[in-house]
């Protein structure tokens, strides 16, 4: 539109410029003066006004020739400009096959029905809404590209964050006026509800009521008494209103099991095995079934022998201290002044009333530290012995119950990273807490055992038994195993989006390019240039 | 009052008519008709002729309405007026320069046949009556028909031929010229100068007309339509003045600046 208005400005100067007299008025004397007057006094209107009637008509014939270029500019502002955002649903889900081919497929369909239905000035973009929106296509009118990154795009294993998309891609709206955004998911009914609620929002919900057995969860831990051996987890869901009658395949290193079973409606099936791992072995579940979503089907996973974990405890820790770690499973106590160099693997270390200056490269935990760490602050004594629970987040220490612990004396320490507190006193100062360094997990217990009842309580054990578990964690021996591959469990539901009105797809648009009268009016104001040009020439010659 | 007549014989000196009055038909008959002498004939009332020399008796008689002719018994004397108004200087040819070319040879065409000749260079406020007609210059201003005739009259008491070599440029026009001439009982015969620039102008575009002799100016566009607009009026004028010129007997050549003088007076002798 610009681009017209210059050439039309510019244009209208050259022709004011030919039209305009620059030759000095020639001065010629007559004798016959008063016959001069008489024809100059009788000069008719056009020939007086002829110069610039004759400019006036050939700026008219310019103006006439920019309409008929500006025309397909003009045009779209009488439908109303549109941008388009097209947030592609790009999860594990979308890959079920209970339409034809299967819902991605026809999602794209759709978008490229979106993308036919542009008008000449309607931009689009395109998002792809998995575990993170990502923005694929910025605002374009280049029909061309959108339809080949919409080719490109392919469904992942990954579950689908679609509020975030939407925010996502109203924020990259601007200030648009005439704005859509098209999600075309087939996720549930309540998130469809949600979304559909903000009034630029349009739902396209592809997908019917698919059949789905899903392996929710695959997972494997040694036995506590027997390292060599592993338990191994899996767990069934059937997420059809009807029963399934279901093969679960197992694969454990070269054997085959084959485990037949039918699981309700709505309904999970779990099933447990043992398996000796003496070597690394992988164990793939595979569910024979005939159901419309395929990727969640099969899971593996990776088992590795596991080994007794060496507690070496320094600084010469009480009697009951030392009771506690002997009684946790799976690992072996050995008492030592300071940490071998020489030492089994693997291995964590429990020093008591003393911290080394530089931290050992592997896991270790501090009870009652009385000496400064790079970790932390020393700062003296608690003042307030009472204790609250403020684990957050996961399940550190299960079924302890430490709110009723008296602690009478405590060291005050402030670390100096970031730490996750298990236990704290109701100041907020904390006594239990865990960190990292050097990718080694840390634990520290600031509690004196010997002036608290802590020693005395069942949650001493536990508490030991936790510390070994966080500290030897990092071997994967302990930690139940679970499948990477398995798909989230919200993918596995093919439940339908039928039940919030999907939005009806624009219609397509008219063919793009500039309309036939703006042909017409370029090539008429063409025609009347020239022929008024001629026409100019022979009136003043 | 007598007719002044002398006959055509003593007007020569030599027996021969006067190549000018020869040319010149109705300066001619005036001198014959003004002639004091013997009748030779009668001839058509024209308009003009003085009515003291209508035949009366052959009026009531006859019903016709005839002038007496008389023989002249003395010579006229021309008086020849050249224009020298601002006009006459512009032009292709300078039309006086041209003028007073002609004139020279037109005096001495008079002066041959013995007739008594003046020579008057007029312009709107002055006459000069020099005898010598090389010396004569232009003597500027706005062409005013009227004032050269006047100065004509009053210089020149005696009744005589009065012609005049001029552009007529003259936005009045000739009447009030040949009036006074006429009441003074002058003869009048026109040498009409046009020079091809006035006539048939050539310049188009952004023009400032200057006048020749006041200061108006007139800017204007002057296209082709302008100019054939401006030359059908000059030729209107033209034959406006040949019209008037032939209705009262003035005697009247038009001559082109871009003509010889010698090729004019043989085209006068030729008349």
């Amino acid at each position: 539109m610009t681009f017209v208005l210059l050439i039309w400005c510019l244009a209208a100067v050259a022709i004011v410029c030919f039209y305009l007299p620059w030759r000095r008025r020639q001065t010629k004397q007559v004798a016959t003066l008063w016959l001069w007057q008489e024809t100059l006094q009788r000069k008719g209107f056009w020939s007086r006004w002829r110069r610039w009637a004759s400019l006036s008509i050939q700026i008219s014939l310019l103006s006439l020739m920019a309409v008929g270029l500006a025309l397909p500019f003009w045009m779209p502002t009488g439908t109303a400009q549109r941008s388009l955002v097209v947030v592609m649903d790009v999860s594990a889900s979308m890959a079920a096959t209970d339409v034809g081919p299967n819902r991605f497929e026809q999602a794209r369909s759709d978008a490229q029905r979106l993308v036919a239905s542009l008008a000449a000035s309607d931009e689009m973009a395109i998002f792809s809404a998995g575990r993170f929106p990502r923005l694929l296509m910025p605002f374009t009118d280049n029909s061309q590209a959108l339809l080949d990154v919409l080719e490109s795009l392919q469904t992942t294993r990954e579950s689908a964050d679609l509020e975030e998309a939407v925010r996502v891609a109203k924020s990259s709206l601007e200030d648009r006026a005439d704005c859509e955004i098209w999600v075309l998911t087939d996720k549930s009914a309540l998130r469809q509800a949600k979304l559909s609620a903000d009034p630029i929002v349009r739902m396209r919900v592809v997908g019917g009521e698919g059949r789905n057995c899903s392996l929710v969860r695959l997972a494997a831990r040694p036995v506590l008494d027997d390292p060599t051996t592993q338990e191994i987890f899996c767990e069934v869901r059937n997420h059809s209103p009807g029963i399934a009658k279901v093969g679960l395949r197992f694969h454990p290193d070269e054997q085959v099991t084959e485990i037949p079973f039918s699981v309700a409606a709505h309904s999970t099936h779990q099933h447990f095995a043992k398996v000796t791992v003496s070597q690394p072995v992988q164990v793939t579940a595979e569910i024979q079934t005939n159901d419309d979503l395929s990727l969640d089907n099969v899971a593996t996973l990776r088992l590795s022998p596991c080994a007794k974990t060496t507690v070496y405890l320094i600084g010469d820790p009480p009697e009951p201290l030392d009771r506690v770690f002997r009684a946790v499973p799976g690992c072996s106590v050995v008492r030592a002044p300071s940490l071998p160099k020489d030492m089994a693997k693997p291995a964590i270390a429990i020093y008591f009333h003393s911290s080394p200056a530089s931290l050992p490269p592997i896991p270790c935990c501090f009870f009652e530290p009385r000496k400064a760490s790079a970790l932390w602050e020393f700062a003296g004594v608690l003042p307030s012995p009472s204790v609250s629970r403020t684990e957050r987040g996961r399940s550190i220490l299960p079924d302890a119950e430490f709110e009723s612990c008296v602690i009478e004396q405590a060291v005050q320490l402030h670390p100096q990273c970031d730490f996750v507190t298990w236990l704290e006193s109701n100041d907020g100062t904390p006594l239990v807490w865990e960190t990292t360094h050097d990718g080694n997990p840390v634990v520290v217990v600031q509690p004196i055992l010997a002036n608290s009842d802590l020693a005395f309580r069942p949650e001493l054990p536990l508490l030991a038994a936790a510390i070994v578990e966080t500290l030897a964690s990092t071997d994967a021996t302990l930690e139940p195993q679970f499948s990477t591959d398995l798909l989230p469990s919200e993918e596995s539901q093919l439940e339908s989006g039928e039940q919030v009105g999907s939005s009806a797809l624009p219609g397509r648009a008219e063919p793009h390019g500039p309309p036939a009268v703006s042909w017409l009016l370029l090539f008429l104001g063409i025609a009347l240039l020239v022929e008024w040009h001629c026409f100019h020439q022979r009136i003043t010659e | 009052m007598t007719p002044q007549t002398r006959p055509y014989a003593d007007c020569s000196g030599a027996g021969v008519l006067s190549p000018i009055r020869e040319a010149l038909p109705g300066i001619t008959r005036a001198r014959s008709l003004a002639g004091g002498g013997e009748m030779t004939g009668v001839r058509d009332y024209q308009p003009g002729d003085d009515f003291r020399y209508v035949d009366w008796y052959r009026c009531a008689r006859h019903d016709e309405l005839v002038s007496r002719r008389y023989e002249a018994a003395l010579p006229l004397p021309t008086y020849l007026l050249v224009d020298g108004s601002d006009s006459m200087s512009m032009g292709e040819g300078n039309k006086f320069a041209f003028a007073k070319r002609l004139a020279i040879e037109l005096r001495e065409l008079i002066v041959s046949c013995g007739d008594p000749v003046h020579v008057v260079a007029t312009s709107a406020a002055a006459s000069d009556t020099a005898g010598s007609l090389e010396s004569i210059a232009p003597r500027g201003g706005a062409t005013d028909l009227a004032a050269q005739s006047e100065s004509v009259t009053s210089a020149m008491v005696s009744p005589g031929v009065v012609v005049m070599i001029s552009d007529l440029l003259d936005p009045n026009g000739l009447a009030k010229c040949y009036e006074r001439l006429r009441k003074h009982g002058h003869q009048l015969f026109i040498f009409h100068l046009v020079d091809q620039a006035d006539a048939n102008p050539t310049f188009t575009g952004r023009i400032r007309l200057a006048g020749a002799t006041s200061k108006v100016t007139v800017d204007s566009e002057i296209d082709a339509d302008d100019l054939a607009d401006y030359c059908r009026r000059f030729g209107s004028w033209l034959e406006q003045t040949v019209r008037y010129c032939v209705e009262r007997n003035i005697g009247y050549l038009r001559t082109w600046t871009h003509e010889s003088t010698t090729t004019i007076v043989e085209r006068l002798l030729n008349r």
